[in-house]
């Protein structure tokens, strides 16, 4: 694993934006960065490939642990919550989207910092533009990405003939609405029947959710965590409605740093998990404070082994995170002033690509920018 | 993973995202004033010009505004008495011309518009117009805030219809354009049994992303 620099091509901003990638700058900062790129060996990129394939399948074993023990006492969820979830579950709804964050230098085994289970985004980028940008960069490398042709794939095996699927995310804002859009634009190429709408343009007639034209609403792929519509004016209308969502409501026990201490109870000293514990006296040395629900790095701090918070992400707006895990620091893989996290995709719980987000600060967030990669 | 691959998309392109991402605004009526009726023209430039423009406006709406084949159909989606038949519309009888509170609306409107039977002759041609024959009142008029000059009317579409639901959603044409602010328009029709409700979800999301 090496960091290059490379030349930026000097279209590349018409060329993102030729394939519908609008939001490759983001508060006048590039989002999208091609002066660096990451190479891989060809052993590498499987050994990533195995370790999120195993990620994956820990996760749904522990899912499965835990609505067969009815064991929800680690999530705070409410009983709306876990009756959503043990319907999704038992009428095995299918899920279609998630992103393994993991640290990694190339050497050793990647450890998992967080699963990105229910909204997960920067997925266009890694799909379709660093795929642009292998084509004209280099004839004979390849790249860890299948998510594409996954997804149009995983579409086909929903089994939704017959029904419209809704796409919804909030407006106003560019990266949601590119991510829903490049979904949606999969599932047209699986051959399903597609719509869009924002989640504040969905209606409630007493009987089911409706669209704009007074359709009903029976499958809907939010772009929207499960925690923010549960808290919501419509929450107590979903089961009765039968709505089918994507990501389904079991993704909830996945969606929250819970699992990062759960999965290291269940897994225990598994060489890509990472010491975890409600229970800051149970990680040894320095740690990652994380909240429950934080998301892009928010409410995250780094505590020294007495406790001292060495360097913190502020939460914007939301009040301050009740409920905390916490995770072994380790020393971040750091390129040439960058540290880097690699995002590997399962799409259908199928590890299938990759897509590496860098930062000059060890935590990873909203500001980080997205650079591709290559192997040969 | 395999070089020759190449991705096609069906939505996104050349006229994808940039496009679509570009059309959301957050206050839909933000720099365009609305006027209420033709009588507010007198204090416009060009007054002539401005009932002219909005004329047309009325027309445009008769045309694309969707259309119910009866006024409960039409009040479920827009509201009680805030629906009548292309000819009320084009004859004048806009939302705001009854606009008071929304009970006496929808009773000036049926004191007003009885709903005569329509010969067999007129409801042929407006099943053949396309679709049922009532459709929801404009509330006003949305033109451009920057509109000048001597005769600021003649651009096509200076002034665009403007109607809305229950909810306070402001639509134009076929589509919808967002929410209008409580503050600027109060008096929103008030809502028929069988309504759908709306904005039950999305209150968390408006400040932050959802993006992880």
């Amino acid at each position: 694993m090496e960091r290059l620099a490379v030349e930026p091509r000097p279209d590349w901003r018409e060329r993102a934006e030729k394939i519908g990638f609008a939001f490759h700058t983001i508060d006048g900062e590039p989002y999208w960065c091609e002066d660096a790129a990451y190479s891989f060996t060809p052993g590498q990129i499987d050994e990533l490939d195995d370790a999120a394939q195993r990620l994956e399948d820990m996760c749904l074993e522990l899912v499965d642990g835990i609505i067969r023990r009815g064991d929800y006492g680690a999530f705070r969820l409410t009983d709306t919550a876990i009756a959503l979830i043990e319907q999704s579950w038992q009428r095995q709804d299918k899920n279609l989207y998630g992103r393994f964050d993991l640290a990694w230098n190339g050497a050793g085994a990647p450890k998992l910092l967080e699963y990105n289970a229910d909204t997960p985004t920067a997925l266009y980028e890694a799909s379709v533009v660093q795929w642009e940008w292998l084509d004209s960069f280099c004839n004979h490398c390849d790249q860890f990405n299948g998510i594409h042709e996954t997804l149009i794939e995983a579409w086909k095996h929903f089994g939704l003939w017959g029904h419209r699927v809704h796409f919804t995310c909030v407006r106003n804002h560019e990266e949601d609405f590119g991510t829903v859009e490049y979904l949606r634009d999969t599932a047209i190429q699986a051959g399903l029947d597609t719509e869009r709408l924002y989640i504040d343009e969905i209606g409630w007639n007493g009987k089911r959710f409706v669209d704009l034209a007074a359709k009903p609403i029976t499958v809907l792929f939010k772009l929207y965590p499960w925690e923010w519509l549960l808290q919501e004016d419509f929450a107590a209308n979903i089961q009765p409605s039968g709505i089918r969502m994507i990501e389904p409501a079991w993704k909830m026990l996945l969606s929250t740093k819970a699992i990062l201490p759960l999965l290291w109870q269940a897994f225990p000293d598994h060489e890509n998990l990472l010491p975890a514990s409600f229970d800051r006296a149970d990680i040894r040395g320095a740690c990652i404070a994380k909240p429950f629900w934080g998301r892009e790095g928010a409410g995250i701090s780094r505590l020294s082994e007495t406790g001292v918070v060495l360097d913190s992400v502020p939460v914007q707006g939301d009040p301050a995170p009740d409920f905390q895990i916490y995770q072994q620091a380790i020393e971040m893989p750091c390129f040439d002033g960058f540290y880097p996290v690699l995002g590997v995709w399962v799409i259908a719980s199928r590890a299938c690509g990759l897509g590496i987000r860098e930062d000059r600060s060890p935590i990873t967030r909203n500001t980080s920018r997205f650079v591709p990669h290559l192997f040969e | 993973m395999r070089k020759s691959r190449v991705i096609r998309l069906a939505l996104l392109g050349t006229v994808g995202l940039v496009g679509l991402a570009g059309c959301d605004d957050t206050d839909p009526l933000a720099g365009h004033d609305v006027l209420r009726d033709q009588k507010e023209c007198a204090s416009r430039p060009d007054p002539d010009g401005c009932r002219i423009a909005l004329a047309d406006a009325r027309a445009q709406h008769v045309q694309t505004a969707p259309r119910f084949a009866n006024r409960e159909e039409c009040e479920t989606q827009f509201g009680l008495g805030n629906c009548g038949t292309p000819q009320q519309i084009l004859s004048g009888n806009d939302a705001f011309s009854a606009a008071q509170p929304a009970g006496d609306a929808a009773q000036t409107t049926q004191q007003t518009t009885p709903t005569a039977p329509l010969s067999g002759e007129q409801a042929q041609q407006q099943a053949s117009s396309g679709g049922g024959m009532f459709m929801p009142l404009l509330m006003g008029y949305m033109i451009g805030r920057s509109l000048g000059g001597p005769s600021p009317w003649n651009t096509p579409g200076a002034a665009r219809p403007l109607y809305r639901d229950p909810g306070n959603t402001a639509y134009s044409g076929s589509k919808p354009l967002g929410q209008l602010s409580a503050n600027r328009f109060p008096d929103a029709p008030k809502a028929a049994p069988g309504y759908v409700s709306r904005s039950g979800f999305g209150r968390t999301g408006t400040s932050y992303s959802a993006a992880s």
